[in-house]
């Protein structure tokens, strides 16, 4: 839609909680226009990584750049970059037009109330997600499947460039995962959205990423395409098991088989 | 479809106007001494002093009183239900209530309260605000509040406050004992037109300022990641909305009581009838809060007219049972939330 005006980078940042430091010294350009898969074993700081790109967590030295600018005081980051954390909940009674209008918070005028505009692109971002005859459900009668698309389409009304997820298909069964990777898919190729989100399927990042970045213990020890991660040596140094990667003709993607844990 | 849900919706609403209008008509009227039709024209036409004092300097206070404690109390344990994200959350769990209490029995032992008479509810309401700030300021970790530590760490401060209290009413004389415990239980009796004009700004500041704010408090109540996410400044915002709750709160126990379970009762209603939008939940109070107060008044009054068993123990009475089915059908909810 629009040429990419926004960079996001991190320099050297330190993210832990409390005394425990999970991430050292940490440096990163998210690439504009792409989608991103930060991959790795439990614990090595995927999320908390995520967590300090969206500004969540601060960090204890270095700094997350937006545009040249800490992050922690960028004005107008909420109009720029949207995070969906992990299985969030919303309070009983909600219903998914009400909570894709909060998306429009950043947006809201003195009173607060919605305006035309907003109703128009609460009623796209429904849309977009094909969730338009969802609107007067309750938030919490819906399957983990809606409930995912309607966070997203929340996310698409806030109209930022960024969109970072943590984990956004954990919980769901292969065909709800698909309609979420391909949803974001459509959503980084055709509104050309920066994506950068948390995958524990290796099958599925390398099928829908153009990029991935490998982490052990709070470090980045690879980055790259998929074609260059999805390696037998490069998944033995991340995650420590042998695989035999094998290209598949259908998605154009190399598809990794683990083989048995190296301990 | 949805024409016909506003239309009932509406007519749930003006019937619920009316009947607290034409109550609260009955509550006037109905008591030791009942006025009939010919008392009302008398008291509208004619000087009658008698007539005067029952209803304007006794009976009209405490009306104008249900109506801003009813309204006042139930935005306040709204706003503390969406900030901590806990359905049984309110403004006494960060110590509000015990504290004004031990600041009514300071002033009572110390003898402090023959200076004025707005001795009490000022100690009250400034001990009140102490212990929260206490208690935020404990909850505070790397300069973020924390909110499950704000509820335990309110219950923790609330005994420990509550035992002192305790421990001076040890060593006072017994009449000056009864005095705080009539004080203290919540009820209208005390009411007064002071009263009412020290609470009625303070409320209505406080419940405006939670209104223009109502849109930020639906944000939070999705959570502190989401909410910071859509650029809310997650810790300010709390501040900004908890203070003022807590105040009015304060306010009310100073005037009136805590009517401990107020606060948790009439958002929980409103919610069950207009949904999670805090907005309408706030209106929806207006009516609810008072209108429960209203009712618990008017039990204790015209049931009880001698003894005036508090209204605070009717609201207890209805509200305990139901904080506890609260508790047990959002049992596995509310672990999440504290999580």
């Amino acid at each position: 839609m629009n040429s990419h005006l926004h960079k996001l980078s991190a320099e050297n940042i330190d993210l832990g909680y409390g005394q425990n430091l999970v991430i050292d010294k940490l440096t990163l350009k998210v690439l504009d226009g792409k989608i991103t898969s930060i991959i790795g074993p439990n614990g090595c700081g995927k999320s908390t990584l995520l967590r300090g790109l969206a500004r969540f967590l601060k960090p204890k030295n270095g700094q997350v750049l937006l545009d040249g600018k800490d992050i922690q005081h960028a004005a107008s980051v909420e109009k720029i970059l949207a995070m969906l954390p992990q299985s969030p909940t919303v309070p009983d009674g909600l219903t998914v037009y009400e909570l894709v209008g909060m998306g429009r918070y950043p947006y809201r005028s003195f009173w607060g109330g919605l305006t035309c505009e907003d109703r128009e692109i609460i009623k796209q971002s429904l849309q977009m997600v094909e969730a338009q005859d969802l609107e007067t459900r309750l938030v919490n009668s819906l399957s983990g499947g809606q409930r995912q698309r309607i966070w997203i389409a929340m996310t698409l009304a806030q109209q930022t460039d960024y969109l970072l997820l943590d984990e956004p298909t954990t919980y769901l069964d292969w065909l709800h995962q698909i309609e979420v990777h391909d949803l974001l898919h459509t959503l980084n190729r055709k509104f050309n959205k920066t994506i950068v989100m948390v995958l524990h399927d290796l099958n599925m990042a390398s099928r829908y990423s153009d990029h991935l970045i490998g982490m052990v213990d709070g470090k980045i020890i690879a980055q790259g395409s998929p074609e260059k991660i999805m390696t037998e040596d490069c998944l033995k140094r991340i995650f420590g098991f042998s695989a035999k990667i094998i290209n598949d003709a259908n998605t154009n993607a190399p598809f990794c088989i683990p083989m048995k844990s190296s301990v | 479809m949805p024409a016909k849900k506003s239309t009932k919706r509406n007519a749930l609403i003006i019937s619920g106007i009316i009947i607290f209008i034409l109550w609260s008509f009955a509550y006037l009227s109905h008591g030791l001494y009942t006025l009939g039709f010919a008392d009302w024209q008398e008291l509208l036409t004619n000087e009658n002093s008698f007539l005067q004092t029952l209803v304007w300097n006794v009976r009209m206070p405490r009306l104008m009183l249900v109506l801003i404690l009813g309204a006042g109390l139930s935005a306040a344990g709204m706003t503390c239900q969406n900030l901590l994200r806990n359905d049984l959350a309110t403004p006494g769990i960060l110590g509000v209530i015990t504290g004004g209490n031990f600041g009514v029995t300071l002033a009572v032992a110390t003898g402090a309260m023959m200076i004025s008479p707005w001795i009490l509810p000022v100690m009250s309401f400034s001990f009140g605000m102490l212990c929260m700030l206490i208690t935020l300021l404990l909850s505070m970790e790397g300069g973020r509040i924390i909110s499950r530590r704000v509820m335990l760490i309110g219950i923790a401060l609330s005994s420990v406050v509550g035992s002192m209290s305790g421990l001076i009413s040890i060593f006072i004389r017994v009449d000056s004992f009864n005095y705080i415990t009539a004080f203290l239980t919540s009820s209208l009796t005390k009411a007064n037109w002071d009263f009412v004009y020290m609470s009625a700004p303070c409320v209505l500041v406080g419940w405006l300022w939670i209104f223009k704010k109502s849109r930020t408090l639906d944000v939070i109540s999705l959570g502190d990641e989401p909410a910071t996410s859509l650029g809310v400044p997650i810790d300010l915002t709390k501040l900004l909305l908890l203070v003022p709750a807590v105040a009015i709160t304060g306010v009310c126990v100073a005037v009136g009581g805590g009517f401990a379970f107020l606060g948790l009762l009439a958002p929980h209603i409103a919610r069950k009838i207009v949904g999670s939008n805090s907005k309408k939940i706030m209106l929806a109070c207006l009516l609810i809060g008072p209108g429960l107060l209203l009712a618990a008044e008017s039990i204790s009054r015209w049931f009880f007219p001698l003894t005036e068993i508090p209204a605070g123990v009717f609201i207890s009475a209805i509200g305990a049972p139901y904080f506890l089915y609260l508790l047990i059908k959002n049992g596995k909810r509310n672990e999440l939330a504290f999580a």
